[in-house]
C-alpha cells in the first residue's frame, strides 16, 4: 500500500522536468526539435538566434576562466585564464559593436600588463600554494556567503527590479555601429575628453614615478 | 537580438568571482588579478551601456579605467616586489601589522 | 546732523581699539592720552553739533531713531542697532561726552607714570562707548548691552591697581572690591533682564517708542507693569547704588580717583536713574512701584548722608555723598518730578565730579594719604584746587545761586508738593547732613593747621589736572540757570526742553499744578536756612578742634559706632548672604553635586568608552581579507535595504 505514491511523485517530477525542458525548444509537427528558444523570463519562448549562440559561447568561456582562475593553485595558471578571459571579453566587445575597445582589450590589457604580471611571477619564482579546499577557513565561507548573496540581489535588481528603463533596451542603438569606430573615438577624445585625455598622462606619469621608487627603495 | 540584459548579468557573474577571489586567495598577485578581472567586468556595463544607449560615454570610460589599471599595475606590481623583498613571502596573511 | 549719530559712538570705539591694540608699543604717555581724550572730544563736539541742530527744530519734530543695522533678526523678533536722539538722550549724552573728556584730560596728568597708562585709557574708551550705547539705545537690548558694558568697565577699573591692598568686609585687595562691585550688580541686572523678558512677553516689542506707544492704552495700577516696573528698578539699585544694593559703591573708591569721578559719580551710577525716566510712562502706570522708588530714594539718600557724617576717608566720604545724591534722584523720579531727577543728573556730574578730582588732586599732593585726620592747612599750598573744591562743596550743600540749590530745591519742593511732607522732611534732614560732612570735610582738609608729616611737601597739581577742575567749578556755579523756577522768575529752561519727553508720562499721572507760591517761598527759605545751619556747624567745629570726631564719639557712644561701621550693613549681608552662599557651594555644591555627580559622570564616561574600545579594538584583526568582507556585506545591506524596502 506504501508503494503507491511513489510512481506519482515519479510522474509529477517527469512532467515538469519535460514543461522545464519545453521552455527551450520549439517541435515541429513531426515531434523533432525545430529550435531552441531563451529561457529568460521576460523573453521566453524566443528564437535563438546565431548572435545568441556567439554570445553564449564567449560568455561561458569568460565565466568559467573568470572561476578557473579564482581556484588554481599555480599563479601562472591563474594569469593564463585570466588571459583567457581578456580575450573572450574582447570578443564580447566585438558583438558589442566596440571595435576599438576590443583591440585596446587585447593590446593593453592581455598584451602589456598581463605580461607584466607575468613577468613579476616568474621574477618572483613562487612556489605553488596549498590547494584552496586546505587553506579555506569559516571566514572565507562566510565571505563566499556573502559574495554569493551579493550576486543574488544585484541579478534581482537586473531582472526584476530596474523597471522600465532597461526593458527598452532590447537591441542595440542603430548609433552603435558608429559609435565604436576608431576615428568617432578618436574624434570625441581629443575634442569633449581632452582634458581628462591630458589628465591621465599626469595619472601615469606619477604612476611610473611611485613604481620606480617603490622597487628601487631598500626598506631596514 | 540580445536584450542588454544578458551583459549585465555575465558581468555581475564575473564580479562576483572576482570578489570571490579577493576575499579567498593569499597570494597577492592573484588578489591583483582578481581586481584586474572586477574592473573587466564594470567595463563590459560600460561598453553594453554605450552600444544600447547609442552614446560614446560609456566607452571613454573604459578608455580612463584601463589608463588607472594600467597605473595600478604598475603601482601594484612594485608594492608586491617590495613586500617579497621584506618579507619573502607575497601571502597577505602574514601582512597583518595594521591592527591593534 | 542726525545720520552722524553713529560716529558719536565710533569715535570712543576707534580710539579704544587704537590704545587697546597698539597702546603697549606706544611708549609716549602723550600720544596715548591725546588719542584716548580725542576720541572723546570728538563725541562731544559731535554731540553739540546735533544738540544745536536740534534748538533749531520744532519741539516735537527732535525725537527721531538712527538705525545703523539690524542686529538681531528671530522670527517676530527683531532688534536693531538704532539710536535714539531726543532732547533726553541728547542731554545724557553731552554730559556723558562734556564731563567724560574733562576727565580724560585730568587723567593724563594724574596717571602720569603709572605702568598700566595706556590699559587706563582703554578701559575709559571702552567705558565712554558702553556708556554712549546705553544713553543712546532705541530699545531694552541695546541698552542692557551698554549696561554690562559700563558694568564690566567700572569692574576692570575698582580692581585697575589691582597689586594694592584694600581693607573692608571680606576684601583684601582692590580686585576684591571689583568682584563685590560685579557680583552685586549681578542681582540688578538678573532683575533687569526678567523685567525685560516680561516688557517682551506683555508688549511684544523691546523698542522705547513701541512699548510707550502701547501704554497709553493701559489701565493705571496693573499687575504686570507693577511688576515690570518694580524689576526694572531693582536693576536701578544695582547700577545705582540705592538700598538694598548699595554696598558696592563705597568700595569702589578703590579704583584711581578719576574713576571714582567719571564712573561711580558722574555717569555711570546715574545710568539707573536715566533708565526710569526713559521709561517714565510705564512707571505713571504704576504708582505702587512710584511709591517704592521714592521712598527707597529718601531712605537710601538720608541713610547715606548720616553715614557720610563721620567718615575719615575723603573719597568714602564723597561715595557716600554720591549714593545720598542719587538717592535724592531716585525720590524725585518716585514722585513724578522727572525733570528734577535729570536736572539733579546733570548738576550732580559736574559738582561730584569737581569734588572727586580734586580730591584726587589732594590725594596726589598728599602722596596716597587719604585719611583727611592727617591734612590741614593745603589751602595755601593749593588755591586752585581749594577755591574749585569750596566752590563745589557749596554748590552741593545748596547755595543759591550755584547748581545745587536749583536742582535739589526744585526735588525738595515737588517731594513736598506731590508727594508727603514726611518724603520732604528725609530729603531736608539729608540735605542738612549734607552741608555739614561737607564743610567738616573742607575744613579738615583745607582749614587750619598742617597735620602732615614734614617729610611731606605738598605742591599745587599741574595744568592738565587744574583746567579740568576751573571748568567743572565753572559749570557748577552756571550750571543750575538752566533750571531757575518760575517763582524765582526763570523760564525753567530744562523743563520747557525735556517736556516733550515725559508729556505722556505727565499726562497718565495727571498730577495738580502747583500755584501755592508761598510754600514754595518758605520751602525755599527753609533750604537756605539748613544749607547755612550745616555749613556753619561743620565749619565752626572743625576749625576749633579737628578731632571734634572724638568728643562727639565720646557722647553719643553708640550712635557714633553705628555710622561709622556703616549701620553694619556690609556685616550683616555678609553672615545671612554671602557665608551661607559661600558654605552651600563648598559643602554642597562643590563636594557632591561637582565632584560626585558632573565629575562623576564625566569620568564615568570616560572610563566607559575606554572599556568599550579596549574590547572593540580586537575586531582590527589586521587581515585586510576580513575587512574587505565586511565591505561585501555592507553592499548586502544596502542592496536589500533599497530593494525590500
Amino acid at each position: 500500500m506504501n508503494a503507491m505514491p511513489k510512481p506519482v511523485i515519479r510522474e509529477d517530477a517527469a512532467r515538469a522536468a519535460e514543461e522545464f525542458f519545453h521552455r527551450f525548444v520549439t517541435y515541429d509537427e513531426q515531434g523533432y526539435i525545430r529550435m531552441i528558444t531563451s529561457c529568460y523570463p521576460s523573453h521566453i519562448g524566443e528564437i535563438l538566434s546565431s548572435e545568441l549562440i556567439v554570445f553564449i559561447v564567449l560568455a561561458a568561456v569568460a565565466a568559467i576562466s573568470g572561476f578557473l582562475m579564482i581556484t588554481r593553485t599555480n599563479p601562472v595558471n591563474s594569469a593564463l585564464f585570466l588571459i583567457l578571459n581578456f580575450i573572450a571579453l574582447a570578443g564580447l566587445y566585438l558583438t558589442l559593436n566596440a571595435q576599438f575597445v576590443a583591440i585596446i582589450q587585447i593590446l593593453v590589457y592581455a598584451g602589456a600588463i598581463m605580461v607584466l604580471v607575468l613577468f613579476v611571477i616568474m621574477l618572483l619564482n613562487l612556489q605553488d600554494e596549498a590547494p584552496l579546499r586546505e587553506t579555506i577557513s569559516k571566514s572565507h565561507y562566510a565571505s563566499l556567503l556573502f559574495s554569493l548573496l551579493a550576486l543574488a540581489l544585484i541579478v534581482q535588481v537586473i531582472g526584476w527590479k530596474s523597471g522600465a528603463a532597461l526593458d527598452t533596451m532590447r537591441e542595440q542603438s542603430p548609433l552603435a555601429v558608429q559609435i565604436g569606430t576608431v576615428e568617432h573615438i578618436g574624434n570625441t577624445l581629443f575634442t569633449q575628453y581632452v582634458f581628462p585625455f591630458e589628465l591621465t598622462s599626469i595619472l601615469l606619469l606619477a604612476a611610473m614615478i611611485g613604481a620606480v621608487v617603490l622597487a628601487k627603495k631598500r626598506f631596514p | 537580438m540580445i536584450p542588454v540584459h544578458y551583459y549585465l548579468i555575465l558581468s555581475a557573474v564575473m564580479f562576483i568571482t572576482g570578489v570571490v577571489g579577493v576575499l579567498t586567495r593569499r597570494n597577492a598577485i592573484i588578489i591583483f588579478m582578481c581586481i584586474e578581472l572586477m574592473l573587466n567586468s564594470v567595463n563590459l556595463t560600460f561598453v553594453a551601456f554605450s552600444s544600447y544607449l547609442g552614446n560614446e560615454a560609456g566607452q571613454m570610460f573604459v578608455f580612463f579605467v584601463m589608463a588607472v589599471a594600467a597605473a595600478e599595475a604598475a603601482v601594484g606590481l612594485a608594492i608586491v616586489l617590495a613586500l617579497f623583498r621584506n618579507k619573502q613571502t607575497v601571502n597577505i596573511n602574514e601582512v597583518n601589522i595594521l591592527k591593534w | 546732523m542726525y545720520q552722524y549719530v553713529g560716529l558719536i559712538v565710533l569715535f570712543p570705539l576707534i580710539g579704544l581699539l587704537i590704545n587697546g591694540l597698539l597702546g603697549r608699543k606706544i611708549k609716549n604717555e602723550t600720544i596715548v592720552g591725546a588719542i584716548g581724550s580725542g576720541a572723546v572730544g570728538l563725541s562731544f563736539l559731535l554731540t553739540a553739533a546735533i544738540f544745536i541742530d536740534m534748538l533749531g527744530m520744532p519741539a516735537d519734530g527732535r525725537s527721531q531713531v538712527v538705525t545703523l543695522f539690524t542686529w538681531i533678526a528671530a522670527g517676530d523678533f527683531t532688534v536693531s542697532a538704532a539710536y535714539q536722539i531726543d532732547q533726553l538722550s541728547v542731554l545724557m549724552t553731552l554730559v556723558v561726552t562734556g564731563v567724560g573728556f574733562l576727565i580724560h584730560i585730568y587723567s593724563i596728568g594724574y596717571m602720569h607714570g603709572d605702568r598700566g597708562f595706556w590699559r587706563f585709557f582703554t578701559y575709559l574708551n571702552l567705558f565712554i562707548f558702553a556708556m554712549l550705547n546705553l544713553v543712546l539705545a532705541d530699545n531694552y537690548l541695546l541698552m542692557f548691552l551698554g549696561w554690562e558694558g559700563v558694568g564690566l568697565c567700572s569692574y576692570l577699573l575698582i580692581g585697575f591697581w589691582y597689586d594694592k591692598k584694600f581693607p573692608g568686609v571680606g576684601i583684601t585687595w582692590t580686585g576684591d572690591a571689583g568682584n563685590k562691585a560685579f557680583w552685586v550688580n549681578r542681582i540688578g541686572d538678573f532683575a533687569f533682564m526678567i523685567g525685560m523678558f516680561l516688557i517682551f512677553r506683555e508688549f511684544g516689542t523691546l523698542t522705547f517708542n513701541e512699548v510707550m506707544g502701547q501704554a497709553d492704552g493701559r489701565t493705571v495700577g496693573e499687575g504686570t507693569i507693577f511688576w515690570i516696573t518694580l524689576l526694572l528698578f531693582i536693576g536701578a539699585t544695582g547700577k545705582s547704588a540705592q538700598i538694598p544694593l548699595f554696598i558696592w559703591l563705597p568700595d569702589a573708591m578703590a579704583g584711581p580717583t578719576p574713576v571714582s569721578a567719571l564712573i561711580h559719580a558722574a555717569t555711570m551710577v546715574t545710568a539707573g536713574v536715566y533708565m526710569i525716566a526713559r521709561n517714565a510712562a510705564l512707571y505713571a502706570l504704576a504708582p505702587d512701584t512710584m511709591m517704592i522708588v521714592a521712598i527707597v530714594g529718601a531712605v537710601t539718600a538720608i541713610m547715606a548722608a548720616s553715614i557720610g557724617l563721620v567718615q575719615n576717608d575723603i573719597k568714602k566720604v564723597l561715595a557716600y555723598s554720591t549714593v545720598s545724591q542719587l538717592g535724592y534722584m531716585f525720590l524725585a523720579l518716585g514722585v513724578g518730578a522727572f525733570t528734577a531727577g535729570i536736572f539733579h543728573v546733570m548738576t550732580h556730574a559736574f559738582f561730584k565730579a569737581c569734588l572727586f578730582l580734586g580730591s584726587g588732586a589732594v590725594i596726589h599732593a598728599m602722596h596716597e594719604e587719604q585719611d583727611i585726620r592727617y591734612m590741614g592747612g593745603l589751602k595755601r599750598v593749593m588755591p586752585i584746587t581749594y577755591w574749585t573744591f569750596l566752590i563745589s562743596s557749596f554748590a552741593i550743600a545748596g547755595f543759591p545761586p550755584l547748581a545745587g540749590f536749583f536742582s535739589k530745591d526744585e526735588i525738595l519742593w515737588f517731594a513736598w508738593a506731590d508727594g508727603s511732607p514726611l518724603l520732604w522732611l528725609l530729603g531736608a534732614g539729608a540735605a542738612l547732613m549734607t552741608a555739614f560732612y561737607m564743610f567738616r570735610m573742607v575744613t579738615l582738609t583745607f582749614e587750619g593747621e598742617p597735620r602732615w608729616a614734614r617729610d611731606k611737601h605738598p605742591h599745587e597739581a599741574p595744568s592738565s589736572m587744574t583746567i579740568p577742575l576751573i571748568v567743572l567749578a565753572a559749570l557748577a556755579v552756571v550750571g543750575g540757570f538752566v533750571g531757575v523756577p518760575a517763582v524765582l522768575g526763570g523760564g525753567n529752561a530744562i523743563h520747557q526742553w525735556l517736556h516733550p519727553v515725559f508729556a505722556q508720562a505727565e499726562r497718565i499721572m495727571a498730577l495738580p499744578e502747583h500755584h501755592d507760591h508761598a510754600t514754595e517761598y518758605l520751602l525755599m527759605a527753609i533750604s537756605v536756612a539748613i544749607a547755612l545751619t550745616g555749613f556753619w556747624f561743620g565749619r565752626r567745629m572743625f576749625l576749633a578742634d579737628p578731632e571734634a570726631d572724638k568728643r562727639i564719639a565720646a557722647k553719643t557712644g553708640g550712635l557714633y559706632r553705628l555710622l561709622a561701621n556703616k549701620y553694619y550693613v556690609d556685616e550683616v549681608y555678609d553672615a545671612t548672604v554671602v557665608r551661607p552662599i559661600l558654605k552651600t557651594s563648598d559643602s554642597f555644591l562643590y563636594r557632591v553635586f561637582d565632584v560626585r555627580l558632573i565629575d562623576g559622570f564625566v569620568n564615568g564616561l570616560a572610563s566607559t568608552t575606554a572599556w568599550v574600545s579596549s574590547t572593540l579594538r580586537f575586531m582590527q584583526s589586521g587581515v585586510v581579507q576580513n575587512y574587505a568582507a565586511l565591505i561585501v556585506l555592507g553592499l548586502v545591506v544596502i542592496l536589500g535595504l533599497l530593494i525590500f524596502s
